[in-house]
């Protein structure tokens, strides 16, 4: 008979619940053909929702705090790899005092979600350059003095307690927070960087760096690299 | 969670197939006269509230005063004479989704999206659906049925129900935020509801119109309208499915027959272009961002055709003709049966849309379609301007289609023109200076 440990390894193994994280560079970035020093960060579109037995339901309000924390956080996590954030009124309140503006930022995140659905299913693409959102990112004025424009989209699912016993069959009983970050050129549109994280566990909804820090912080590095000069691998 | 993805639809939803079993084997106990709110009601009615403010946050709400004002006086004339329901109040507002969609909140909004304004032809069936919405929120079958699926404790994960909305995309935009904010309200947006609120919106919909003066028989043309013709949509909205489209066309058809000729007030396509013109603008461009070409293509040729002198509409047509690429202007046969399209929403799901084109060029005839479609774009665009050389965007979109062309040369004069004529702040301005940069050389940046 195999010890709980190991049934529970596997479990996480196969659910995907435990730790999960993905980066797929493109290879203009990767060669040092392309070099991200400076990008300018669209809101981050987030979602929570809380999973019971009866189903899921949505939490916007806590959604749209987690959003603007984690716009702030990774924000930060660039700076800090050396990455210079352009354009700081990128949040949904900064966005409501110039409607242009406003629309210009809702046409590339909805045609950023057009390409994430493929994107998502296959991020090999990325390497050979597949994806592109087109040179429609030129709108988007800040996109002259960025190298590139970064899109994410967060997920949380929170498990409610009463829930958790008869969840733990499905081998879905912790909470999982999901990110999505994307470092698109800012001049042809093209997706350089696709970076996937996923934790498990309740400690997401006010530890982000516990959530997220770490992986990111390397996949940034990772993504610099391309600066100039060409650092490799 | 993981973002949900459109081209799940294309394979079978058991749980969707569940749900709408379920909506047709529910009881309906509408006893309007005895409703009152009980506490889940005050729950939709705070998420209804909640959606609005999402809407409004993202900026999906369209903003023109005059066709809001428009649309709000035909639900006013609607609603004439009959007081609204307690904590109801009707305020039409236009989403900017080119999806052919509209849905009611319990609180009284409706909403259209600017899909739905671009295919109804006269004010008769936009009241149609205006009159059909209002009945659902008169029945408050919102609430209903949102009972009756907490009593049989099946949400079952109502979110999941809807996890073929588009994730954010233009397409379904407005149905992706319903999701988030509220699985019910999302769920009644996409599905609608059980076939006897559907029936009793459809009847209730249409003694509205008459008793507005409108030409009952709108309906049933309306719903004609509504069948995929040109390009397939990810989700089917409730207007298509539940009941089916043939089921209410038939059914509204008789009842219209069987109303008193009366007088009817006279809506004539032109009038309510007029008001809508605007939108479908946004629309015709919106179908082109969500790579339906052929919509847009359709919707542009009304427009040009309403006002063949028109600049806007004749640059809006040849870019249609423009985006079509390599596509034919109307689905072949066989793309016009269910299985073609699936097959066409596999293509749209699995293939960018660099890949799509270059797929439709692969086929036999395409490289052929595709000189047709640009000849095209390109006589519309100089006829343009040899009307009226100042209209830039004109020569914006004869630059792109060069550029397409690798005609770089006279990609680059237009590109300059457009430069020269466009305002200082055009929002574009840059994209085109960069277009520009890339055609004078090509081995900067190379094709877009």
């Amino acid at each position: 008979m195999p010890s709980p440990a190991l049934l529970l390894a596997v479990a996480a193994l196969v659910t995907g619940n435990g730790l999960a994280a993905a980066t797929a560079v493109n290879a203009k970035l990767e060669s040092g053909q392309k070099a991200v020093l400076k990008v300018c960060q669209l809101p981050v579109e987030a979602e929570w929702s809380q999973v019971s037995i009866t189903g899921a339901r949505p939490m916007s309000k806590e959604a749209e705090d987690w959003g603007l924390k984690l716009q702030q956080f990774i924000g930060e996590i660039m700076t800090k790899a050396g990455v210079a954030v352009v354009a700081e009124n990128m949040t949904p309140d900064g966005l409501q005092r110039d409607e242009s503006l406003r629309q210009t930022v809702l046409q590339l995140q909805q045609k950023y979600d057009g390409v994430a659905a493929q994107l998502h299913r296959k991020p090999g693409g990325v390497k050979k350059g597949r994806y592109t959102l087109g040179d429609e990112v030129s709108l988007l004025p800040c996109s002259a003095q960025a190298d590139a424009l970064i899109f994410v989209r967060a997920y949380g699912n929170i498990l409610s307690a009463t829930s958790r016993p008869i969840l733990m069959v499905t081998f879905r009983w912790f909470s999982t927070a999901t990110l999505y970050l994307t470092v698109v050129d800012s001049k042809s549109g093209e997706v350089l960087a696709y970076m996937h994280v996923e934790k498990g566990g309740d400690a997401f909804r006010n530890n982000l760096e516990y959530a997220f820090a770490d992986t990111l912080a390397a996949d940034f590095k990772e993504g610099r690299r391309g600066a100039a000069g060409g650092a490799k691998k | 969670m993981r973002p949900f993805r459109w081209y799940s639809i294309t394979v079978p939803c058991p749980a969707g197939m569940f749900f709408s079993f379920l909506l047709l084997a529910l009881p309906l106990f509408s006893q309007q006269s005895k409703f009152s709110f009980t506490r889940p009601d005050l729950k939709l009615l705070d998420d209804a509230n909640e959606l609005e403010r999402q809407f409004e946050r993202k900026g999906l709400v369209y903003q023109e005063p005059a066709l809001t004002g428009y649309l709000q006086a035909v639900a006013d004339g609607l609603q004439a004479g009959s007081p609204a329901p307690a904590r109801v109040q009707y305020r039409v507002r236009v989403l900017r989704d080119p999806m052919i969609n509209a849905f009611s909140l319990p609180s009284g909004s409706i909403y259209t999206d600017t899909g739905l304004l671009a295919q109804m032809e006269n004010e008769a069936q936009l009241a149609s659906v205006l009159g059909h919405e209002m009945a659902h929120v008169a029945g408050r079958h919102a609430y209903l049925q949102n009972r009756e699926i907490r009593k049989l404790s099946v949400t079952v994960n109502l979110l999941s129900l809807t996890a073929f909305v588009p994730a954010g995309q233009i397409l379904g935009a407005g149905l992706y935020i319903a999701r988030s904010v509220s699985g019910p309200l999302a769920t009644f947006a996409v599905f609608g509801y059980s076939r006897q609120c559907e029936d009793e919106a459809d009847r209730n919909g249409l003694s509205l119109m008459t008793a507005a003066s409108y030409d009952p028989h709108a309906m049933p043309s309306a719903f004609h309208l509504l069948d995929e013709k040109l390009d397939v949509e990810p989700a089917r909205g409730i207007y298509r499915t539940h009941p089916s489209l043939k089921h209410r066309i038939e059914k509204t058809k008789a009842i219209a027959d069987s109303k008193p000729a009366a007088s009817q007030r006279t809506t004539a396509e032109g009038d309510y272009l007029a008001h809508v013109a605007d939108a479908m603008c946004f629309n015709i461009e919106a179908d082109l961002d969500s790579r339906r070409a052929r919509l847009a293509l359709a919707r542009a040729k009304r427009l040009a055709e309403w006002k063949p002198d028109a600049p806007r509409y004749s640059v809006l047509l040849a870019d249609a003709w423009r985006g079509l690429g390599a596509d034919t202007a109307e689905p072949g046969p066989t793309e016009l049966t269910a299985e073609g399209k699936a097959e066409r929403r596999r293509f749209l799901s699995k293939m960018t849309a660099e890949e799509e084109q270059a797929a439709l060029l692969a086929k036999p005839g395409g490289p052929e379609v595709k000189r047709a479609n640009d000849a095209t774009a390109e006589r519309l665009y100089t006829a343009v301007i040899a009307r009226q050389p100042s209209i830039a965007e004109a020569h914006r979109g004869l630059g792109m289609l060069y550029q397409i062309e690798s005609r770089n040369d006279e990609a680059a004069r237009e590109y300059r023109r457009y430069l020269d004529m466009a305002p200082a702040g055009a929002l574009d301005r840059l994209r085109i200076e960069r277009r520009l940069d890339a055609v004078a050389k090509p081995s900067a940046v190379g094709q877009l």
